[in-house]
């Protein structure tokens, strides 16, 4: 019976702390939007705010809040990949404004 | 058939056969189309406004900076910089050695197109290259000793006209064209390009701030900026501004940076230098 | 045993937060729509727009005045915040306050509707 409780309680825990994130999820959502950062930087297009979420989602990880870890860390990745669009659309359509282009 | 399919390759080649429909034109058209836009917007604008930048458009900061010209921060900079100049590096030689006349009178032609590299120098690197080359490490670009000596060898140009070369050589040309690509890409959360501010809003305010007009800006650097409370040099001042849009700053003496500034300093060819100068 | 000890945790959590956030949530629903958009419209348009009830606005811009008579469409107005460089076609300084995520699409609407009190 009393086994029997034990693993009632082990499996309901982890039941429970399943709802919240996992390591791994944190850890993936940290490297993800490191790599986003990165492809935004390689065009020159970075945002200054997304390195201080990537942190912050790093300190979060390390104090064990994960749901915050993990909220920050895809927020960040979001950042990035906005970043990046922009840079990449810029790149390929930069240009002086009309006023400054010869008549 | 290898032949035709030679030719494919090449034309798929980045930029190759990727020929634009209207030809760049060249820095001194470019040139040309500038001094033209602010001619319009600004006709009584002599050298001297052109210098004073934001200082033209508001009342209040033009007297406490004319109060702060009575004593300038940046002239105890400048001595500073003059004895960090003629001290001798540890085998005996000097940076007067390196430099084109001695580095007297030089500072208002840099940055300049090195065709040895291919690429920008400005004069910073040309004094790292001459503390590498005689056994002394190199020194932080944005602060401290360089911007000093820095600040003293703009001294020695204070009042030539502003010369920023871009020789009939393809790798020069492409410097230019990447710094002008730079100066008109939108960045940061905001999208804000360079050429935002300082074009159509120069004479404008965004917040509490007036915005300068882009011919003129350059003539002022080094700066001594009472925001700093330090003399520093053109390319601290991107990087601040780049921040200030939100975006991730280039990096000081290296590529891109040094390709801006040789397309921004350019905008104020001809106009009398003024540096070292104060902003607060 | 365990697992109802874990559910009442729970639920504990999960009425605490409830109430934490509609505690705040209420200290907004008593602004109304205007109200909040005003908010709003102070701390990210006044840089470049003046309108009334600004005290540091910039100048960059045109004043906002008269919104709703030049904006009947509310669409279009929407348009012109969420992405100004698309709905203008123009090199604009205008942000693209939608697309680079500055505003979420409630905000945008709370916006307009103090700009239709202008």
């Amino acid at each position: 019976m009393k086994t029997l409780l034990a693993i009632i309680a082990v499996v309901s825990l982890s039941v429970h702390t399943g709802l919240a994130a996992g390591d791994t999820d944190v850890q993936e959502a940290i490297a993800a939007a490191k790599a986003a950062q990165k492809k935004a930087d390689s065009l020159q297009g970075g945002w200054v705010t997304t390195d201080d979420l990537i942190k912050q989602a790093e300190e979060a990880s390390a104090e064990g809040q994960k749901d915050t870890a993990l909220k920050l860390a895809r927020k960040a990745q979001k950042e990035a990949e906005l970043a990046y669009a922009q840079a990449e659309h810029e790149r390929k359509h930069w240009s002086p404004p009309p006023y400054l282009l010869p008549k | 058939m290898k032949y035709i399919l030679a030719a494919i390759a090449y034309l798929l080649l980045p930029g190759m056969g990727a020929t634009p429909a209207v030809a760049e034109p060249s820095p001194d058209a470019d040139l040309e189309i500038y001094r033209d836009y602010f001619k319009k917007r600004f006709p009584d604008f002599t050298a001297e406004n052109y210098s004073l930048g934001m200082y033209n458009f508001n009342e209040d900061k033009r007297s406490q900076w004319e109060a702060i010209m009575d004593f300038p921060p940046y002239e105890v900079v400048v001595e500073t910089g003059e004895k960090l100049f003629n001290t001798p590096f540890k085998n005996g030689k000097t940076y007067a050695e390196c430099l084109q006349n001695g580095g007297i009178g030089i500072a208002h032609t840099y940055p300049r197109f090195d065709a040895e590299t291919g690429k920008i120098k400005t004069l910073s690197m040309a004094i790292n290259e001459c503390r590498e080359a005689n056994g002394e490490t190199a020194l932080n670009l944005l602060k401290g000793d360089l911007p000093a000596m820095l600040a003293y060898l703009a001294e020695t140009s204070r009042g030539k006209p502003i010369d920023i070369e871009v020789p009939d050589d393809p790798r020069a040309l492409a410097a230019y064209q990447d710094g002008k690509r730079i100066y008109f890409t939108r960045r940061g959360p905001r999208g804000f390009a360079c050429y935002h501010c300082h074009w159509e809003a120069a004479g404008s305010r965004i917040r509490g701030n007036e915005l300068s007009p882009a011919i003129g800006q350059a003539t002022n650097f080094p700066a001594y900026r009472s925001k700093w409370g330090a003399m520093g040099p053109i390319q601290r001042r991107y990087k601040g501004c780049m921040r200030n849009v939100g975006a991730k700053p280039l990096k000081e003496g290296e590529g891109g940076m040094n390709n801006l500034e040789y397309f921004h300093r350019r905008l104020s060819n001809g106009l009398p230098s003024n540096a070292p100068n104060n902003r607060f | 045993m365990t697992y109802t000890v874990t559910k009442s945790f729970a639920s504990t959590l999960i009425f605490g937060s409830f109430l934490l956030s509609h505690g705040a949530f209420a200290a907004e629903e008593a602004k109304t729509a205007v109200e909040q958009g005003k908010e709003l419209a102070v701390n990210l348009c006044q840089a470049c727009h003046h309108f009334e009830g600004t005290e540091q606005a910039g100048t960059v811009a045109p004043p906002l005045v008269a919104m709703k008579a030049r904006f009947p469409e509310r669409q279009k107005l929407y348009e012109i915040i969420y992405d100004p460089h698309v709905a203008t076609k123009s090199h604009t300084m205008m942000p693209p306050f939608g697309r680079n995520g500055l505003v979420d699409d409630n905000q945008i609407q709370l916006i307009i509707d103090f700009l239709y009190t202008l």
